[in-house]
């Protein structure tokens, strides 16, 4: 198992957490589009914890990950606003341009590159977001 | 992430290189609009040779400037040259390829511009 603790966490840790996912995928030999796609799908959840959860404070973080062949999963906690993805509508992507809402794209995009996407909230264990992709 | 911007020909051409992230992709977007809103640019190409990463924060800059390109009055475009396989993908993503014109290198981007007259 990989640990990625931050304290106080904001947007500009975000690379700092895309070389954590290179580190986890060297160490288990995932290569190629998979670390894009892992990094964007962290990217992208960090983002709104940051972002949205945190309102652009700083917050703590951690992430875990695993990694049982075929499958690499990652574990994301924030003690920060409560935020379930599955409350998100869809981007409608048939809009024109100036009518697209602007929140929605990231877990749109989380959704395509990983296999399962589940979220869990509990007041002791804050809100925790499962990302798992077969790799 | 680092960005030059630089005039050749009909275009404004911003060379952008490292990463967008939510972190400073508000920085590229200032960077592109500070001279539409002046009046001073109206055609623009990104060149994203250099680009290694980017997220959705990315492409809402990007859609930003290209609304303001296209509001402009002569309307002007925004262009992406030079993106690379794995940020290509990203536009594929969230559907935002049809909104960009994108050409692989930096000279048919500046060309696909009309010559003043």
């Amino acid at each position: 198992m990989h640990r990625f603790v931050l304290e106080q966490g904001t947007v500009q840790d975000l690379e700092a957490i895309a070389h954590f996912v290179e580190e986890v995928c060297a160490a288990h030999a995932i290569e190629g589009r998979t670390i894009y796609h892992l990094q964007l799908a962290l990217d992208e959840a960090c983002s709104n914890i940051f972002l949205h959860g945190y309102a652009g404070q700083s917050g703590r973080i951690e992430i875990e990950a695993t990694y049982t062949s075929p499958l690499l999963t990652l574990h994301i906690r924030d003690w920060g606003q409560t935020f379930d993805p599955d409350d998100v509508p869809p981007p409608d992507l048939t809009l024109p341009l100036e009518m697209r809402p602007i929140g929605g794209l990231g877990i749109h995009i989380i959704r395509q590159v990983m296999d399962r996407v589940d979220y869990r909230f509990d007041s002791e264990h804050g809100n925790c977001l499962t990302l798992e992709k077969a790799v | 992430m680092s960005i030059v911007h630089e005039q050749v020909g009909q275009a404004d051409v911003f060379r952008v290189s490292g990463r967008i992230d939510s972190s400073n992709a508000g920085d590229l977007e200032n960077a592109m609009i500070a001279p539409i809103q002046e009046g001073r640019v109206t055609n623009l190409v990104v060149n994203l040779k250099d680009v290694t990463f980017l997220s959705s924060a990315a492409l809402r800059a990007l859609v930003a400037a290209l609304v303001r390109t296209q509001n402009n009055k002569p309307a002007g475009a925004l262009v992406l040259s030079d993106v690379r396989p794995e940020v290509y993908e990203v536009f594929v993503l969230g559907a935002f390829t049809s909104l960009f014109s994108f050409f692989t290198d930096e000279a048919s981007a500046v060309a696909s511009f009309p010559a003043a007259e």
